[in-house]
């Protein structure tokens, strides 16, 4: 039914439900797996460059952390990833444009990650990704 | 109570605790938030500054200056130092000459104070530059590179105007000079030395050589009635070239500076703003920041075009060149500091500085962000042509159809 599944993974409890969730879909569906995880607080006003390129340092060295834990999941699992993605922008335009450039046919992510304060003015990821997205999108609840 | 140092030092230090929490939270840059509580601080709390906040600020204010300096690229900037200087002079010329003849014939602010807006609202943020577009991966591109040594020029030129236009010609102003140029010569040959010598040790020989010198230079500077950053900034750009290789000692210093210093240069330049003066000021406010980005357009939009970029990426460049936030806000309060503008003029200028550090950064993000396929398209090595050492692209007409970004996938 979905050949190719994607998931949004911030390590929030969450994200680990939506990605055993995912796991459990690809096993029964026989579908290829991926995860991506996306940079979002990288200052946008700085007051230097070096405090800009420190913080995507530090970004970067968090979310390989997580993917290694997410790689952990699945490999426990006995699954294998497709592919495992770290981009940086906004995350759910990230997370939509990278599902169309993978073509990926299911989204499945959880339902509250770590959006902070904002997502109580401007809606969670999820909202938006389920809204916006070209695929069948998944939300799992905590 | 209130004059006991360990008390001042506390208030202070909460503020900017406060500030590095609430950055980290709301993902908003922590200069932005320690500003904003200095702001608050002065409005709300009476708080004031004493001798040795100010000199912990103007020292924060001097090594920010120096790092800034010293993230320039060497070698892409003599790649295309060509169309980096015509872009850059051109993005700090104008702003200057409009924000300082605006503010003199239409505000009728003093010739000194116009030219410290002038001044103030030519800069161009190169870390707002870099960060917009780490998003897109531009950074990695030549057109990226191209466009940060363009913002380096500029910053050059708001340096060079905030230190000549001032200086007192004097005996000073010599003494100055003389020393400086042999540092600038010999400072990247002797900086590889010291570090042979002495990199890695808990004493940090290193840092403290290079505080030696800024320092050293920063008094000459002073004593002629210039100002610290201009040798700061110098010093960082001779230095670049070692500093790109091994990062170090800048990385150790930023430490130093974010912690320590930053905070209290940046809720300093917050404490002066006064919101009567914000109120009252509105209409003044909104003009000056249509000033500084239709002069920004006006001097560098058409060297974009005539470098080939689409109108969209030309208006993207033009908008992110018309960001402004750390050498703004350095030059607004030097001004005040010298007594050269008052307070009112100051809230005006930080004020500016502020919205052209935001608003500018938000149209751009919204209507004219590249699309990841737009900005691998024109750093196609096939789509790049060379203009004398420039490496420019030739691009004309690329697709605006898909407007999700790629997320520097």
């Amino acid at each position: 039914m979905f050949t190719s599944i994607l998931v949004p993974f911030d390590g929030s409890v969450s994200s680990r439900k939506a990605l055993l969730t995912a796991i459990s879909m690809a096993k029964a569906f026989n579908s290829n797996l991926s995860i991506v995880s996306v940079e979002e607080n990288i200052p946008l006003v700085a007051a230097d460059v070096g405090e800009v390129k420190e913080e995507k340092q530090y970004l970067n060295g968090h979310f390989s952390k997580l993917q290694r834990d997410a790689r952990e999941i699945v490999k426990s699992n006995e699954m294998d990833l497709q592919r495992a993605d770290i981009l940086t922008g906004h995350v759910a335009k990230s997370i939509i444009n990278h599902s169309i450039s993978i073509k990926s046919d299911l989204i499945v992510m959880g339902h509250s990650g770590r959006s902070g304060a904002w997502s109580n003015f401007l809606g969670t990821t999820a909202e938006k990704v389920s809204r916006y997205a070209k695929c069948t999108v998944m939300i799992v609840r905590q | 109570m209130i004059e006991n140092v360990w008390f001042v030092a506390t208030i202070w230090v909460g503020i900017a605790l406060a500030a590095s929490l609430l950055s980290i939270r709301l993902g908003i840059s922590v200069a932005l938030l320690e500003i904003f509580l200095g702001v608050l601080g002065g409005n709300l709390l009476n708080l004031h500054t004493t001798p040795w906040i100010d000199f912990l600020a103007s020292f924060g204010a001097i090594v920010l200056t120096f790092l800034a300096g010293a993230e320039i690229e060497p070698e892409a900037f003599k790649r295309n130092l060509k169309a980096s200087l015509i872009i850059g002079i051109s993005s700090f010329l104008l702003p200057f000459v409009g924000a300082w003849l605006f503010t003199y014939y239409v505000a009728h602010w003093e010739m000194q104070a116009a030219l410290i807006a002038g001044i103030a609202l030519s800069t161009t943020s190169v870390a707002v530059v870099y960060a917009v577009m780490i998003e897109t991966k531009l950074n990695e591109t030549d057109l990226g590179r191209l466009i940060l040594a363009a913002c380096f020029i500029t910053d050059l030129g708001t340096v060079l105007a905030l230190g000549i236009l001032f200086s007192k010609f004097d005996i000073w102003l010599l003494v100055f000079i003389l020393v400086l140029m042999p540092i600038l010569i010999f400072l990247p040959k002797v900086l590889p030395v010291i570090a042979r010598r002495w990199s890695g040790r808990i004493s940090e020989p290193e840092i403290k050589f290079l505080l030696l010198v800024l320092f050293l230079l920063a008094w000459l500077a002073t004593a002629g009635n210039s100002e610290a950053v201009l040798p700061a900034y110098l010093v960082g750009l001779v230095s670049a070239g070692y500093f790109f290789k091994d990062r170090t000692v800048l990385h150790r210093l930023r430490v130093i500076a974010f912690a320590v210093l930053t905070p209290f240069y940046f809720i300093k330049a917050g404490l002066y703003v006064s919101f009567p003066a914000i109120l009252t000021g509105a209409l003044l406010i909104l003009a000056l920041l249509g000033v500084k980005v239709a002069t920004k357009f006006i001097g560098v939009y058409p060297s974009a075009r005539l470098f080939r970029f689409n109108i969209k990426t030309s208006n993207y460049m033009t908008l992110l060149m018309s960001t402004g936030l750390t050498f703004g806000t350095i030059s607004a309060l030097f001004g005040l500091t010298n007594n050269i503008i008052d307070r009112t003029q100051y809230t005006i200028l930080v004020t500016v500085v502020l919205g052209s550090a935001v608003v500018p950064t938000m149209i751009a993000q919204t209507w004219f962000r590249p699309d990841g396929k737009e900005v691998q398209e024109v750093a196609r090595p096939e789509n790049l042509i060379t203009v004398g050492s420039a490496v420019l692209p030739v691009v004309d007409n690329l697709t605006d159809a898909d407007n999700i970004n790629s997320g520097g996938e």
